[in-house]
């Protein structure tokens, strides 16, 4: 970097609209070119639209004030179920996902995963959901971007969950795809289209989230 | 926010933070899905500038150390790191993505962009000062406190070690 005046990053933020750069020495403009073809490179292989939708939906639920329960009605019992929910001992707590009232487990016949332990193909897994009775579809988003819809597996519509029976019946063998994959457990007190869930179209959906890596 | 603005945001820093993760985790798969989480959590957030740019990739390179972090398993990461950071002028001879991502547990969000420009991409402070709008004189009291968070995790290794 003898002859170039800015650093990466002083460039990488002027491509992003974010720093004139004042005196760029030559070394400098073709280093920028060299970014800015990288970063047409990388837009032209990702899918904008495709991507905006999952940060969407891996975006954490915004949470409501606690004195609003005060106020709603029965809100004093409902209160009281969502602190038995979230306050449930057990060991393995901290490998539980606590999305917006509802937890999410994923075992293995010899452990329980936790987001960013690595898997390989092959791996047999199953899903525990704690949630009020209601109804729940469990979904995956592989690192090619195909979703898969797990449990109940291949269905359009979520079934009817009951939490005397938090382990859901059934397990899967993970595939090859490599890379990232992210698994959803999504609840509602109603009825509700997987699909829609899947493009977050679904008022009053609680959703959580683990990501494994499989190799 | 909405989703065509999120979509320009994503157009405008997500090839660059893309790169970062990628630099540090050494799989464009995993950087992003990373590029994924950073914005997730940007977006989550309660105060959002008008310059994203300093945020999101400090964002990105604190995912990215984390998932360097859990990658490998906790107990060899740290054996490793800390042998070297028990040598002389450790903090200098920092070259490897794992170590840092040990070394740094416990930074903030900031402490640690810093150390990892400096040791890991060779930043100099000036440099890292002028790329992410902080003073010389911060990047340099930041510096210091990572090296000693370093000898305290060094020194902690050796009692441990008796």
């Amino acid at each position: 970097m003898a002859d170039r005046k800015y650093t990466d990053l002083q460039l990488e933020r002027s491509l992003a609209g974010e720093l004139a750069l004042d005196g760029a020495t030559p070394a400098d403009t073709a280093r920028l070119d060299e970014l800015r073809a990288e970063n047409a490179a990388f837009l032209a292989q990702v899918d904008v639209d495709l991507e905006v939708r999952r940060i969407q939906q891996r975006r954490p639920p915004a949470k409501a004030a606690w004195w609003r329960w005060l106020f709603a009605g029965g809100g004093l019992l409902a209160a009281a179920a969502a602190i038995m929910l979230v306050v449930r001992p057990k060991s393995e707590d901290d490998l539980q996902i606590k999305g917006d009232g509802i937890t999410f487990l994923i075992h293995t016949p010899s452990r329980t995963l936790a987001s960013g332990d690595a898997v390989t193909a092959g791996e047999k897994i199953r899903f525990e959901i704690g949630a009020p009775k209601g109804f729940v579809a469990v979904y995956g988003v592989d690192g090619s971007g195909a979703t898969t819809v797990y449990y109940p597996y291949g269905a359009s519509a979520a079934a009817a969950y009951d939490p005397t029976t938090r382990v859901l019946p059934g397990a899967i063998a993970l595939d090859a795809t490599p890379g990232a994959e992210h698994f959803f457990a999504v609840y509602s007190t109603e009825p509700f289209a997987i699909d829609a869930a899947v493009m977050g179209g679904v008022p009053g959906v609680r959703t959580a989230e683990i990501v494994l890596a499989k190799k | 926010m909405a989703g065509e603005d999120v979509a320009e945001l994503y157009r405008r820093h997500a090839p660059a933070l893309h790169r970062r993760c990628a630099s540090i985790v050494g799989n464009p798969d995993d950087a992003r899905d990373l590029v994924q989480e950073t914005f997730a959590r940007y977006l989550a957030a309660k105060e959002r500038g008008d310059a994203p740019f300093a945020v999101l990739y400090r964002i990105a390179t604190n995912a990215a150390i984390d998932r360097l972090r859990r990658r490998k398993t906790r107990n060899e990461a740290e054996l490793d790191a800390e042998a070297h950071a028990g040598e002389a002028g450790a903090a200098h001879r920092i070259d490897n993505a794992h170590d840092l991502a040990v070394l740094t547990k416990g930074l903030s969000e900031e402490e640690l962009t810093v150390a990892v420009l400096h040791h890991l991409d060779g930043y100099t402070q000036d440099q890292i000062a002028a790329s992410l709008d902080l003073s010389r004189r911060t990047v340099g009291k930041i510096l210091v406190r990572f090296e000693e968070h370093v000898k305290k995790r060094a020194a902690r290794n050796e009692f441990a070690n008796g």
